[in-house]
Formats: C-alpha cells, structure tokens, sequence
C-alpha cells in the first residue's frame, strides 16, 4: 500500500504550511531521509525529507499551495499503485486548541470557498461581466442577499489581479504575496490590529556596562569561542527584571492570561528575505556565556535558514535590536502570542554634566534607549515603567546583578 | 459597383433593426437590407397592430357594457374604417416611422430591397432600381418568420393570414379561424369583441395549448361567455369560396362538418425565411427544420455570419429577437458576450390576459427540482377590483428549500406587464423574500406579486 505523505506541524503555533518548491515530480523515485519538498511554516522554510521509500505517486498540492497540517499532500509507494484522484480529507489532529470545525479541509483562499453550488446565483450584469472579463463566477463572493453575486463583486474581484494594477500605474511589478512575507504581513496586521501597544522609551547609560563587557569578553570567548556582545547583557539583565515583573513573561489569549515560570527567550533576527524570531528556551536557566553561546547559534542558523523546528517553539519574551543602526528609539510590534518586546535602539555619544569632587564638569558617555512595547490588555503603565526602569537601573549598575 | 460596409443586417424588424442600432453604437458602418417594411411583421402586422385592434374591441365592449357603474350609452357605434386608420396611422406608422429616424440617427443606412448572399463576405440586393453588391465583414440575418399556408387554405380572397385578418376593411359577420394558438385566440378575441361572430377550430385537445391547462380552460371559460364557438381535436380540410362568403370544411371525431363565414383566417404557426437568400453560397447550415443553426453568440456554420430571431432555434417571439440581435451585434463589436439569459416571457393578449415566465411547476418536477407554488387572486387585489378586472390569479414557482423564484403564470388584467418584475427575479436570482421586502406601491396590481410572495413564505397578509 502507498505510503500518505503528510503536511508536517512544525512548531506549536503552525496550523497551515505552505508548499514553497517541490524537489521532486510525480514518478520521481524517493529515498528515505531524502527532501522531498520545502515547506514554509508561519516562521521559516523548511526542507521535509522523506519517511519512506518508493515512487513519489502522487502530489495534491503544488508549488505555493497551502494545506492544514497533517493533511495528506501525496503518496509514495511502488510504480502503478492506486491512490486517491483527490487529496483526501484532512485528518485534523484532536490538539485542545484545535477545534476540528474551524480547520478547513482544503485551505484556499477564503474567498474562494463560500460559492458552491454549480450554478452560481448571480445577476444577468455580473454573470456578463464574468464572461466578458474571463472571471469564474464560482470563485467570486457575493456580496448580494444570501451571497448573490452583484455587478460589483465581479468587478471588484479582478482588482487584485496584475493587469488592472499595472494598467493603473504602468510601471512596476507586482509581486504577490508569498511564503515569509506574507507569514510575516498577516502576523504583523494580526498583532497590530488585535493588541493595544504601548512603547515605552528609556536611555542607558552604558558606561559600566561597557567596563563589564571588556573584563567578561575574553572569559566568555575562552569559553564559547563566541564574542560577548550588548545584546546578550540587556538579554541576561531584561530576564533578572522579568522575574520581579513575571507579568511580561506571558501569552495573552481571547480567554485569558498565561504567565510562564521560565523564559524562553525569542531574538529578531533580520535573514535575507524577511525576518525571523529564533527562540532560546529556558533562556533564564543560563548564566551569560552559555547564553551567548545559544543566541550566537541560533541567530547564526537563522541567517543560514537552518534553524531546527525546536529552535521555532513559542518563545515567551522577545528582545529586537537595531543596535547597529543609527536609530535611537522604534517602537517594535509585540510578538504575538506574547506579551511584550523590547527594542534595543543603536548606541550614540552624549555630553553630561558629571559631579565630580572638583565640581559638575562635562562628560561624554555612551548611551542607548530601550523601547518597551506591552500590552495594555495585560499590564498597566506603572509596572511596566517599573519594569523598564529596573532594566535600566540594573544596566546602569551591573554590580547589584550579584546582589 | 460595389458598396463596402463592416456589419449587413437583413431584415429589419424587431431583430434587425436592434442588431443594427446595437452594431453601430458600437461603431461598426452598418447597412440594414429590408424587403418589406421597417418595423418587420412585429410592427408592421403583428404585436402591435393586433393590440390596437385589441384595445377597439375592449373599448367597444365597455362602451356597450358599463350600466354596472352607472354609464349607460344608448347605442355605440363603431367606425371601422376609423380604427383602422388610428390603428395604421397613429399606431403602426408612429413606431415605423420612430424605428426609421433610430435608424438614420445611429447611421445605419437602409436599402430597401431582397439580399441574396453570393459567398461568405458578400451579397446582392434586389432593389426596384436593379441589383446592389455589397461586400461585408459580417453579416446578420434576422428574416423572421411568415404564417404556414395548410393544404386546403390557399391564401387569397377570403382566406386569410393573420396579416390579412388584421387589414379587413370592415368588421367579418362571421370570422372562422383555423387555429386557437395565441394569434388565433387574440384575434379571435378581438373580432368577437368588434361584433364579429367567431368560431375557433383548433386541432388540439384545448386552444392556447402552450399554456397550462387550467390557463387553457380559463381563456376557453370566457370565449364561451362571450359567444366564441370553439370546435377542438379539429382538423381542418378546405375553404370553399361560396357567393356570399366561405365554407370551411372540417372533422371532428370522423366526422366533417362544414360552416360559413364571410372570412376564414388561417393562424397555425409560422415558418423561418430561410429560402431564396443564397445561405448555401454563403455556407450557412441549416437544420433538418430549415432553422439556421447557431452557436451561443448566434454565429452560424459561417463565421463571419450570424443569425437572429425566429430563423433560430426557440420560440418566434420579438423580444428573444432583440436579445440576440443585441448579443450578435456586440459579437461583432468584438464584446466577449453569449447568449446567457435563464428566462423569456411569453404573453397571450386574450380575455383574459396570459402572461408566463420560467418554469411551470410540472417542469421544474420533471427537471427534479424540488418546487412549490404560490397562488394570489386578483380578487383580493384592491387595484384589480377599482379596474372591475378580478379575474385571474398570479401563480409562482420557487424552488421549496431556497425560496428562489422559478417562474410565474399570470392571468388576468395586465399580466402582460405584471410578468416583468419576475422575469427580473428569476434572472436575478431573486427569493421570494427578495420580493415580499421591495416595498410595491399602492393600490397597483404589482401588489400582487407581493401578496404571492407571502403566502409562499407562508405569511400572507391579504389572505
């Protein structure tokens, strides 16, 4: 019997992949543990090898198509063996989060699932129009009493397509939306759309922690062979205040609240196409030089799209930095499902008055800003000033990290 | 020489002439060939003049029968040469007339002549000047239909066709008609209301045979009030010119019996012009019934040919004429357009008035559609009982589980009109709630569609 090949769930949060190349064509044969597609998580691609081995029969879904996980994209098994003409249903996985009837069986485009009956309900203009524009009416929804497809629909419906846009603008190309860009645009509106932010902007002065930087740079390389960087102090110091303020190590759902007893520590990392949020788990467990050690690592896989599915879990706090840039504050977008961000803005020289024994004399010290974004659902303006003033504080005075 | 132009119409009824107009909004150089007259039999001797004669016939009968409501005329008299003049001058020659000024303001040039195509892309019209060339791109052909003569009834003298019926110089004492079908029926209506004596011979089991029986039954009801006589399951055998008038010869159940009357007008149905018009030199195909056959933009075998109206497949009613008139015209124009309508309404100008569209609920059964109907009296209707017209009924057909509408049989007063509202229901896929919440003003007719609406929804208020 033809073996099912499966949509893999690759992390927690993946509900859908998408097919962005298949490696191999129908009739290919296959080896076990050889890719046989790349698949585009809501985070990353992924090459998906194969568990067994035979003729590929047979594919449901092709480059760029999307299925629910589980669901059966092919078969392999041995040349002329029989399998389904359809892609069979989608056995959906009985998860608690999943409830079996908001997973579609197929998943397309919504908009193209609502019309089912052959004969499409549409007014003489629409149905005309259809034909004069070559649009399947079945593909269209309507907007009219009970789904009636109206004039408008139809009209309206070839606005997303590529010649209507370029009639308008005559220049430029259209590029749809695809693989790590729209995972990215579609949890981006969702975050902005669904959660009141709040940013919050503080300035670090960074003087002392650039004295400890400098003694624990060699100790950390002898060990990790891995440089010390800003990131992973404000990292190890944004987790010693999260345990003071647990608040913002959490997940905030339609039914509530849920705080976390560990931190799994999510880092933005900018890849050539997009962006994409390793995880470090059980971040706060590691003292600074194994914790160097994983941020280098992950961060390093993710710029190479090698990132494992574990290094994709759900982290519970994300750090985002432009320490790098000349920008000073931004306001970053939470990582949902999570509670709260802080932006790391790049370092600049600033003039202080200092006070001195000789009295206040002018100094130059190098400085950053932290940008907190959190939630107002979950947490209110006092305890995250709170919070964002211990992160500062504690940088500011590394010392009392051993207090 | 030789005239060149992009679109040729032959024919300028109520097919042709829209192709035309419709072609040449469209910008193509357009030339109409008609043999006849402008307007075609719709306009000319059909549709419209039989209404005229119709609306006479009505105004005679309520001038003589309006004591009820306290109008008594002592003796009406009626002018027949009159009607006849208001109904060429003020009816048929107004319209010809406004189809001819259309015409010219959208630029299409009419010949008046007989085309006869000499291959795919040309053709030549007979003219009383002599013989026209004409070259074209496209061509369409709308030649209509004229009346099926019967072995027995040559045309002429006092045997009639419905042309003749409708240009009789004075009211027939006796008018025998062979064939109750619609034009058979209206113009028997008509002349029996002009005082005529009437007899209806109809080969079939009912006259107006294309409708429902109890539709049938309704019309046949009130020509018998009237004074109709209507022999059916009649077949008709000769006409013999007598001195004073005709003998018509006929048998029914194996026997012949023979009746007189001043006139005998032949209305069995019609046949396409689809003779003498060099189709073959053209490669123009037609079907075993000398339909020419057409695809769904009315393209014949010949590509650069169309053809429209009743010398294609379907009813030979105008306004399925104008539909494909408009859609081969913009064919032409080089619109992506096809035939693509769900309905047609089809409307008998009798006592009463018959109007249908859609599906009866006996073929959305056969079709396995799971239907139902819904009946609303035109005695319940306020509009219907001011108008002293409460004869009838609207009948709707909807599919059960959706509500959609399917089709409707109206009878009664101004069917012909009420039936436009649902033919638009039924193209636009419209529910019988879709209508029962489209506020209908009052006291109308329309308000019928309405109620019927609700007592399908089972929530009628005027019932």
């Amino acid at each position: 019997m033809a073996n099912e090949v499966l949509m893999p769930k690759l992390s927690s949060t993946m509900d859908v992949g998408t097919i962005t190349t298949w490696l191999k064509n129908e009739g290919d044969p296959v080896e076990i543990g050889e890719a046989i597609f790349e698949v585009m998580t809501d985070k990353i691609a992924i090459e998906v090898e194969a568990y067994d081995e035979g003729i590929l029969l047979k594919k449901y879904i092709g480059d760029g198509d999307s299925a629910p996980v589980n669901s059966v994209i092919a078969y392999i098994g041995e040349a002329g063996e029989d399998v389904p003409a359809e892609m069979p249903r989608a056995e959906i996985e009985a998860s608690e989060e999943t409830k079996a009837e908001e997973a579609p069986a197929v998943v397309e485009p919504v908009e193209e699932t609502i019309v089912a009956t052959t004969k499409v309900r549409a007014t003489p203009a629409a149905r005309r129009i259809a034909r004069e524009k070559g649009i399947d009416l079945q593909k269209v929804q309507g907007s009219g009493p009970k789904g009636r497809v109206q004039a408008l629909d139809v009209k309206e419906y070839q606005a997303p397509t590529v010649s209507k846009l370029a009639a308008k603008a005559d220049e430029g190309e259209l590029i749809p939306w695809s693989g790590m860009r729209k995972a990215i645009a579609d949890k981006m509106s969702e975050s902005k759309q669904t959660i009141p932010h709040v940013t919050m902007n503080a300035e670090v002065d960074l003087t002392k922690v650039i004295e400890l930087r400098k003694q624990l740079l060699p100790m950390v390389e002898e060990r990790t062979d891995e440089r010390l960087s800003f990131l992973e102090i404000i990292s190890k110091v944004a987790m010693v205040a999260l345990k003071a303020y647990p608040e913002f190590n959490a997940h905030a759902y339609a039914e509530g609240i849920k705080q976390f007893n560990h931190i799994n520590l999510g880092v933005a990392v900018a890849v050539a196409d997009g962006l994409v949020v390793p995880v470090v788990e059980q971040a706060d467990q590691k003292g600074l030089s194994d914790l160097t050690k994983a941020v280098k690592t992950v961060t390093k896989k993710a710029r190479e799209g090698q990132l494992m599915p574990a290094e994709m879990s759900v982290g519970t706090f994300t750090i985002s930095s432009l320490g790098r840039s000349k920008v000073q504050t931004f306001n970053p977008i939470i990582n949902l499902p999570e509670v709260a961000i802080l932006g790391v803005g790049g370092s600049y020289d600033k003039l202080v008055v200092e006070d001195t024994p000789e009295g206040p004399q002018v100094a130059t010290i190098t400085a950053l800003n932290l940008c907190l974004s959190f939630d107002h659902r979950v947490a209110d303006g006092a305890p995250a000033a709170a919070f964002l003033s211990m992160i500062v504080e504690l940088l500011e005075n590394p010392m009392s990290l051993l207090l | 020489m030789t005239k060149k132009t992009d679109t040729v119409v032959i024919g300028a009824g109520p097919g042709g002439y829209v192709a035309a107009i419709r072609a040449a909004q469209l910008g193509q150089k357009v030339t109409v060939v008609e043999a006849e007259h402008i307007g075609g039999v719709c306009l000319n001797v059909g549709c419209i003049p039989s209404k005229a004669l119709i609306t006479a016939g009505h105004r005679y009968q309520e001038a003589q029968h309006s004591d009820f409501l306290g109008l008594s005329v002592k003796e009406a008299q009626l002018d027949f040469i009159k009607t006849q003049q208001w109904k060429d001058q003020q009816v048929v020659k107004t319209l010809t007339s406004g189809v001819g000024m259309l015409l010219k303001k959208n630029g299409a040039e009419v010949i008046m002549g007989r085309a006869k195509f000499t291959g795919p892309k040309s053709l030549t019209i007979a003219t009383k000047n002599g013989e026209e060339k004409v070259e074209f791109k496209h061509a369409i052909v709308a030649t209509g239909s004229r009346p099926i003569e019967i072995p027995g009834f040559a045309f002429g003298g006092r045997v009639l066709d419905s042309t003749g019926g409708l240009n009789l110089k004075e009211i027939p004492k006796k008018l025998i008609i062979i064939g109750g079908g619609i034009v058979g029926s209206e113009l028997g209506g008509a002349y029996r209301n002009l005082g005529s004596e009437v007899t209806i011979i109809e080969g079939a089991e009912n006259i107006v045979p294309n409708f429902e029986s109890d539709i049938q039954q309704l019309v046949a009801k009130k020509f018998k009030q009237n004074g109709v006589e209507i022999y059916t399951n009649a077949k008709a055998k000769k006409a013999t010119e007598t001195a004073a008038g005709v003998a018509v010869e006929f048998e029914v159940k194996g026997k012949t019996q023979t009746i007189e009357g001043d006139y005998v007008m032949v209305t069995v149905g019609r046949r396409p012009n689809t003779e003498n018009l060099g189709l073959e030199k053209a490669g123009v195909q037609l079907s075993e019934r000398n339909l020419v056959k057409v695809d769904e933009q009315y393209r014949t075998s010949q590509k650069s040919i169309f053809a429209i109206g009743d010398i294609v497949e379907g009813l030979a009613l105008a306004h399925k004429a104008s539909y494909e008139a408009k859609v081969a015209a913009e064919v032409i124009g080089g619109k992506n357009v096809a035939k693509d309508y769900r309905a047609i309404p089809a409307i008998c100008f009798t006592d009463p008035e018959v109007a249908t569209v859609g599906y009866t609920l006996a073929e959305a059964k056969a079709e396995g559609i799971k239907a139902k109907t819904a009946n609303f009296p035109m005695q319940a209707n306020g509009r219907a009982l001011s108008l002293n017209a409460t004869e009838g009924f609207v009948r709707l057909v909807f599919e059960a589980e959706t509500e959609l509408v399917l089709g409707a049989q109206i009878v009664g007063v101004n069917a012909s009109d009420l039936v436009a509202e649902i033919t638009l229901a039924i193209e636009s896929y419209l529910t019988l709630e879709d209508i029962s919440l489209t506020i209908h003003g009052h006291p109308t007719l329309s308000e019928m569609v309405m109620d019927a609406c609700e007592v399908g929804l089972g929530l009628p208020i005027h019932m």
